[in-house]
C-alpha cells in the first residue's frame, strides 16, 4: 500500500512540476510592464533591504560579478526615487569580497561639483576586507559590541557617464537619459550572517560581562535583584540607524538563472530582530527583458523590471501592524 | 430527512478523500514544525458580512480544520499566532470578544474525547500569560494540565506573543545564567535558541511558516526561528478560509526543497 502512496505522491508532484513550469512561462512572458521607475508611487521605501542569494555549485567569480553589478545598479535606482538607505546582505559574506568593486563603481569624489560625492565605511565585516575600513567591532568583551557591517555614505550629484566610465562593471541603462534623475543621498550597508543570530549572542555575552563587572562593584546589599531586559533596551543596542537597521521592505533575490524553477521564499539568517515588519517580496527575474543566461547555472543580477515590479507591489501594501 | 441525508453522505466522501490525499502526502517528507499566522478574520467577517467576533469564532474552526490536517500528516509540532501583544491596541469590546472565544476554546479544544487528547497533543501557551485576564490564564493553566502528558506532537497556541519578546526573554535568561559562569562568559546562539520559549516547550526547528490574507510580513512572529532554513509562505485566502486545498501546495514545495537538498 506504501508503494502505491509513494507511486501516486510522484504524479502528484510531476503534475505539481508541470504547472510551476507553465506558471513560470506565463510570469517570464507576462505582458504586464511595471511602471517606469521614477512614476509616482503611493509609497517608496524608506529602507530597502536586498538579500542575494548565491546558488550552490554556482562560480563564485561570477556570483560576485552578478552581485557587485546587482549592487551599482541598485544604488543608482534607489538614488533616483529617493530611498534613504540601502542594506544589501548576502549569507556566505560574499559581499566583503566584492567590496572593492562597489568602491570603483560608486561615484567618484569630484571637487570641480557643488555638492561633492562622498563616501565613508565603517565597521568592517571580518576580515576588514579594504584600506577604506577606519574602524573594526568592538570586542563583545570589552562590555559593549557592535555589529559588524560595512557603512557607505554616497551623497551629492552623481554624473553618470563619468560614472560608467571609471567602472570595472558594464552598468546596464536604466532610465530614459534625456529625463537627467536628481540623485538622493543614500547610506549603503553591507552585512552577511555575522551581523544576524551571531550578534545578538554577542550582545548577550556583553550584557552579561557588563553585569558581571557591575556586580563586582556593587555592594552585597545592592546584589540579589534578578536582572531585567526590556525589548526597548534591547532594540537600542541591536538598532542603529547609521548601520543594521530594520527594512521597510526586502527584495529576495536569487543569482540563478531565471530559467530555473522558483524555490520557496527563505530569509536566508537575515538578522532577526529587523525583519518584524518588513515587507517581504520574492524577485521572479523575466527572462526576455534581461541579458539571457544560457546556463542555467550563469548567476543573474537583480534587473530593473524585476526591481520597478517589486516597488509596484510595495506601494499597493496593506500596513495595519496588529491594529 | 433527505437532506440531512444527502449532508452525511456528502461529508463522508468528503473525510474519505481528504484521508486518501493526507496519506499520499505522508509518503513523502513531512515538516516537524509549522509555523501559522492566521491572519484575515475581521476581513472574513467583513466580506461575508458577519461580526468581527463571529470571525474570530470561525477562525477557530478553520484551526482545528488544520491543525487535524498537520497531525494525520504525522506533523510533530504546530505553532498557531493567535494573539499579540500588540493586539491589545484594538478596541476593548474586540479584544474582550477574543478573550472570551480563547477562554471557551481552550477547554473545549482539550476536553475529554476532543482533538488533542485523540491525537495526543500537548498544549503550550506560549507568551505573556500574565497579561490575559485572570479568567483566561484559570483556562491557560487548566488546558495546559489536561494536555500535560501528551507526547505524540505539540500545540503551541501563542498569546499574547510577540517574537521580540521571545528574543529578550530568551537573552534575559542567558544573561541570569552567565551569572553562575564561573569563568569567562560564553554565550552563543544555540544558547539564545535554547532559551526561547518554543524550545523550552520541546518544539523542533521550524521548517515551514505560513501567512493567510495575502499580507507578506512576518509581523513579530517566530523571527528567529524562521529567519533560517525555514519556508515562508504567503497565502491569498483569508484565515478562515485556509484549508486542505491552500495547504497541499505548500507541502509539496516543501517535499521538492528537501529533495532538491538530498540530491545536491
Amino acid at each position: 500500500m506504501d508503494i502505491l502512496f509513494s507511486l501516486i505522491l510522484n504524479v502528484l508532484h510531476f503534475i505539481y512540476s508541470a504547472v510551476l513550469k507553465l506558471r513560470s512561462f506565463r510570469q517570464r512572458h507576462s505582458q504586464l510592464t511595471p511602471q517606469h521607475l521614477l512614476a509616482e508611487r503611493r509609497r517608496i521605501p524608506k529602507h530597502l533591504a536586498l538579500l542575494f542569494v548565491a546558488e550552490t555549485g554556482q562560480d563564485v567569480e561570477r556570483a560576485k560579478h552578478a552581485l557587485s553589478e546587482s549592487v551599482l545598479n541598485a544604488v543608482e535606482w534607489c538614488r533616483a526615487i529617493g530611498v534613504q538607505k540601502l542594506t544589501v546582505y548576502e549569507e556566505k559574506d560574499l559581499l566583503s569580497q566584492c567590496i572593492a568593486d562597489i568602491q570603483q563603481g560608486l561615484p567618484k569624489l569630484n571637487t570641480e561639483e557643488e555638492s561633492p560625492t562622498a563616501q565613508q565605511i565603517y565597521h568592517p565585516l571580518t576580515p576588514p576586507p579594504s584600506d577604506y575600513s577606519d574602524s573594526r567591532p568592538l570586542s563583545p568583551n570589552n562590555g559593549h559590541y557592535s555589529i559588524p557591517f560595512t557603512a557607505i555614505h554616497i551623497s551629492g550629484y552623481a554624473r553618470h557617464e563619468e560614472f560608467q566610465d571609471h567602472s570595472p562593471l558594464k552598468l546596464r541603462q536604466h532610465f530614459d537619459r534625456d529625463v537627467a534623475p536628481k540623485l538622493n543621498d543614500l547610506l549603503l550597508c553591507l552585512v552577511s550572517r555575522e551581523s544576524s543570530k551571531p550578534a545578538v549572542a554577542a550582545t548577550a555575552q556583553a550584557i552579561a560581562q557588563t553585569q558581571r563587572n557591575r556586580s563586582l562593584r556593587t555592594s552585597r546589599s545592592q546584589k540579589g535583584t534578578q536582572f531585567a531586559l526590556s525589548v526597548e533596551e534591547l532594540d537600542k543596542l541591536l538598532e542603529d540607524e547609521d548601520g543594521l537597521s530594520s527594512p521597510d521592505f526586502m527584495i529576495v533575490h536569487h543569482l540563478r538563472s531565471p530559467r530555473q524553477l522558483s524555490t520557496p521564499l527563505e530569509l536566508y539568517g537575515f538578522p532577526p530582530w529587523h525583519v518584524r515588519l518588513t515587507e517581504l517580496y520574492h524577485s521572479q527575474p523575466h527572462v526576455h527583458r534581461t541579458r539571457t543566461s544560457v546556463s542555467p547555472q550563469e548567476p543573474h543580477s537583480l534587473d530593473e523590471t524585476t526591481f520597478r515590479e517589486a516597488l509596484d507591489e510595495f506601494a499597493t501594501a496593506e500596513m495595519r501592524f496588529g491594529k | 430527512m433527505l437532506r440531512r441525508g444527502w449532508t452525511w453522505l456528502q461529508n463522508k466522501i468528503t473525510t474519505k478523500a481528504r484521508n486518501f490525499v493526507l496519506k499520499v502526502l505522508a509518503a513523502g517528507p513531512i515538516p516537524r514544525h509549522v509555523g501559522f499566522v492566521m491572519d484575515g478574520n475581521r476581513r472574513y467577517a467583513r466580506v461575508h458580512h458577519k461580526a468581527v467576533w463571529q470571525g474570530h469564532s470561525d477562525g477557530f474552526v478553520a484551526l482545528r480544520r488544520i491543525l487535524e490536517v498537520c497531525l494525520r500528516l504525522d506533523v510533530k509540532c504546530v505553532s498557531a499566532f493567535a494573539f499579540s501583544i500588540e493586539n491589545f491596541k484594538r478596541s476593548e469590546d474586540e479584544v474582550n470578544a477574543l478573550m472570551k472565544i480563547a477562554e471557551e476554546k481552550l477547554i473545549e479544544l482539550s476536553s475529554h474525547g476532543d482533538l488533542l487528547e485523540e491525537y495526543g497533543v500537548r498544549l503550550n501557551i506560549v507568551g505573556r500569560k500574565e497579561l490575559l485576564p485572570e479568567a483566561v490564564q484559570k483556562a491557560v493553566a487548566k488546558a495546559e494540565e489536561m494536555t500535560r502528558h501528551n507526547d505524540r506532537a505539540i500545540l503551541n497556541l501563542c498569546m499574547p506573543y510577540t517574537s521580540r519578546d521571545e528574543i529578550v526573554t530568551a537573552v534575559e535568561s542567558c544573561v541570569r545564567n552567565a551569572e553562575d559562569m564561573p569563568d569567562e562568559i560564553r554565550i552563543s546562539e544555540d544558547d539564545i535558541d535554547a532559551q526561547l520559549m518554543t524550545t523550552l516547550g520541546g518544539s523542533p526547528p521550524l521548517d515551514v511558516l505560513v501567512r493567510t490574507s495575502g499580507v507578506k510580513r512576518l509581523s513579530d512572529f517566530l523571527l528567529w526561528q524562521g529567519c533560517e532554513n525555514t519556508q515562508l509562505q504567503f497565502s491569498d485566502s483569508y484565515w478562515p478560509d485556509f484549508g486542505l486545498l491552500d495547504f497541499i501546495p505548500i507541502i509539496l514545495d516543501y517535499q521538492r526543497k528537501v529533495w532538491t537538498r538530498t540530491i545536491s
